[in-house]
């Protein structure tokens, strides 16, 4: 069942992100919903996403969210579109261009 | 490998949905990512810029639709994973249950902020 394959490292790779994206989003949408209670409440958590804390976050957020979506569209490629006729040519340009995306992204976020 | 329940589920219309709302969601979080991350920056977002936003109807119907189909997307693959790992039918239940009911309460967070803030807040 747990024959090393390789789209196997991918799928795990998915549900991590997915997982630690859903937890994110959770905190995200409460922390939004400051708004609601007012300017001072919403600075605030403003205030505490500009922390260098939050600013590490942030880059494993963004490779947290290109990976996935990236490789998402992959995976409805495979199910949809004539992916599945590439299958090894398309799973490698996953990495490679979530790889550049980010690198270009990170470089960005930083400066 | 998943749980083969009794259930008439078949997981068919939650398998073409992750991946419609998969695809609509490529687009609406790099630009929800783009905007308030590369363009603006999160060091300039503040108070009155989200109230502005949200006082347009275009920004508010992009913030609702998108709240529903990241909320949809990602309870989705939660329950595609609880399906996988937990088999035991009880324990099952009760994972769905704190999945349902946890990503509704936050659904409902997400909507009144959305929804009904379209001023500020006055003192």
């Amino acid at each position: 069942m747990y024959k090393w394959k390789g789209g196997m490292l991918s799928w795990i790779l998915h549900r991590v992100s997915g997982i630690g994206l859903v937890i994110f989003l959770i905190l995200h949408i409460e922390g939004m919903f400051s708004i609601a209670k007012g300017p001072e409440a919403f600075n605030k958590v403003i205030a505490t996403y500009n922390t260098p804390l939050f600013k590490v976050l942030e880059i494993f957020l963004f490779a947290a969210i290109m990976f996935h979506a990236i490789n998402g569209l992959r995976v409805i490629l495979l199910d949809f579109a004539s992916g599945s006729r590439y299958p090894k040519p398309l799973l490698y340009s996953t990495y490679i261009v979530t790889g550049i995306v980010f690198l270009i992204g990170a470089y960005f976020l930083l400066i | 490998m998943s749980y083969q329940g009794t259930t008439s589920d078949s997981g068919a219309v939650s398998w073409y949905l992750q991946r419609i709302t998969g695809a609509i969601l490529f687009f609406q979080v790099l630009f929800h990512f783009g905007v308030y991350h590369f363009v603006e920056g999160v060091a300039n977002i503040s108070y009155d810029l989200a109230i502005a936003r949200l006082a347009n109807p275009w920004w508010k119907t992009f913030e609702f639709s998108f709240l529903i189909f990241a909320l949809y997307h990602g309870m989705n693959g939660i329950k595609m994973i609880i399906d996988d790992y937990v088999i035991v039918p009880g324990w099952r239940i009760a994972a769905l249950t704190v999945l349902y009911t946890g990503i509704f309460a936050i659904f409902m967070l997400g909507a009144v902020a959305i929804i009904v803030i379209h001023k500020p807040v006055e003192y």
